[in-house]
């Protein structure tokens, strides 16, 4: 996917990060931050900011269980994939959940390598530095880059992180996959028909209606036919019981 | 302890400093390096979440200081390693080296923080040059020397290459190509003719660069080609590459002896 440098855009994703819990400089990122988005966002944007791809490094690291695989598997095209392939690659050897490696098999390594951080050093020198020293991590995902460093003191705990995402907090509690997803939707949309959601959550129909049903079937969610559309809401109780979240 | 914030500009790293040694009972110096060193002297504007240093007269491992450290932790929301000597791993790099302190004036009794000059910063953020990080570049890049600090760093380098070839002309060559100002001639003039380059060339390294040589660079310069900047570059390193080549020599005969 091609990618122009936009210094906002960079900008914001330093934003989403201190949301996500790194102890960056600024304030965090007003609203919900999408994690597998801002993975995929840093692919491209931390080429420009070595310290995102750190932070996202420590955060795959620190925090694999609140990852959902399937999510990030459905926007991967997204990203650049030798980039994302290199820091999962990294995370897992560093201590990351081993399942990681289904994301590995989607991701390629660049057929010509390059330099992974670009600085605008118009001499090279840096340049020809990363190609010297580059760490065999990255080697074999045709990119040049010495930096496998992690933030150890400059990440919040666990805890910190889940009361500032609420997503993340239903994830902690039901696991990293669709349910935590459209109980998020649920909660932050009081009505909404099937077809709707699933398009908000990039899931193909089917899943999300046995996801749905099952849930239904189980009292967590009311389902009332209007005609041929059918509209979904968090029943009472359990709406209750999740906006006690995050604790 | 309520949300932790960590970050320290520096009004607030003065402030901390300041709190640190009204718990202090006795003298303790310390030497502060890397970002923070940069932010205490103004030279760059971004915040820190800690303080990192070089050195500290007493080990801060041990009693009374942890529980301090702690102390001033929660007090400010800080990182409970808001000052720390991680960067002390930067002198194995620099076997020897001694770096200009300059002292922090404020509101101290027991407490003399030090910062190391611009000219070491620079020298202790290259030293480890097989990890450079990129954001190092970019505070280096955002830092203004003037010709004093830049008068200090060359002769820095200059002592430096007397035990370190390749870690002085290393560190030269990355903070050349941030800082392309630095590259002038003896005289402090931009270079403005390939026989500069030449001149340099042959008095620093014993390097010739033939007539045609010359004329070619005199060409690509003047066709907006090249610059003469590329060229010292070029030149520094030709020179790197020798110093690694007799250095690959030197450890082959090693072996075959």
């Amino acid at each position: 996917m091609n990618w122009n440098y936009n210094r906002e855009l960079v900008d914001e994703c330093f934003t989403k990060w201190v949301r996500l819990g790194w102890a960056g400089a600024g304030e965090p990122f007003e609203g919900f931050v999408d994690p597998e988005l801002l993975f995929v966002e840093t692919t491209h944007t931390g080429k420009y900011e070595g310290r995102l791809l750190k932070a996202m490094l420590t955060w795959i690291r620190n925090y694999h269980d609140l990852i959902n695989i399937q999510r990030l598997l459905h926007i991967i095209d997204n990203a650049d994939t030798a980039v994302l392939g290199a820091i999962f690659d990294i995370a897992v050897q560093n201590g990351a959940d081993p399942r990681f490696k289904t994301v590995l098999k989607h991701c390629k390594p660049k057929s010509t390598p390059e330099v992974l951080f670009k600085t605008g050093d118009e001499f090279g020198v840096y340049d020809s530095n990363q190609k010297e020293f580059a760490r065999d991590e990255y080697l074999k995902w045709g990119l040049y880059c010495t930096m496998v460093d992690f933030y150890e003191d400059a990440m919040l705990d666990k805890k910190r992180i889940l009361k500032k995402n609420a997503l993340l907090a239903i994830r902690a509690l039901v696991g990293p996959n669709m349910r935590a997803e459209i109980l998020f939707a649920l909660l932050n949309n009081s009505r909404i028909h099937i077809k709707a959601l699933s398009k908000r959550l990039g899931y193909a129909y089917s899943p999300v209606y046995k996801e749905i049903i099952s849930m239904a079937s189980s009292g967590f969610i009311n389902i009332e036919k209007y005609g041929r559309v059918k509209v979904l809401s968090l029943s009472e109780q359990f709406a209750g019981y999740l906006n006690c979240l995050p604790v | 302890m309520s949300e932790i914030c960590y970050r320290m500009n520096r009004e607030k790293m003065i402030k901390v400093l300041e709190a640190f040694d009204q718990e202090l009972h006795q003298p303790l110096k310390i030497a502060i390096t890397g970002a923070s060193a940069l932010i205490i002297n103004g030279a760059i504007t971004r915040s820190s979440r800690d303080i990192d240093l070089l050195g500290s007269s007493e080990d801060l491992k041990k009693d009374p200081y942890p529980g301090i450290i702690m102390k001033i932790a929660e007090k400010y929301e800080l990182n409970e390693e808001w000052i720390n000597e991680r960067a002390k791993i930067t002198l194995d790099y620099l076997p020897g080296y001694k770096p200009d302190l300059i002292l922090l004036k404020g509101n101290f009794k027991h407490l003399e923080p030090y910062m190391i000059s611009k000219a070491d910063s620079i020298i202790t953020k290259f030293a480890i040059y097989g990890n450079i990080r990129s954001w190092d570049l970019l505070d280096i890049e955002n830092t203004k020397f003037d010709d004093d600090d830049l008068k200090l760093f060359r002769k820095k380098l200059d002592e430096l290459y007397k035990t370190n070839k390749e870690a002085a002309l290393r560190i030269e060559i990355q903070f050349k190509s941030i800082k392309p100002d630095f590259i002038k001639t003896e005289d402090g003039f931009k270079f403005s003719r390939a026989s500069e380059v030449a001149q340099y060339a042959l008095k620093r390294y014993g390097v010739i660069l033939s007539i045609d040589q010359q004329n070619n660079l005199d060409s690509d310069v003047k066709n907006l080609n090249s610059t003469y900047e590329k060229a010292i570059i070029k030149v520094d390193l030709f020179a790197l590459n020798r110093i690694l080549k007799n250095k690959k020599k030197e450890v082959s005969n090693e072996l075959e002896l």
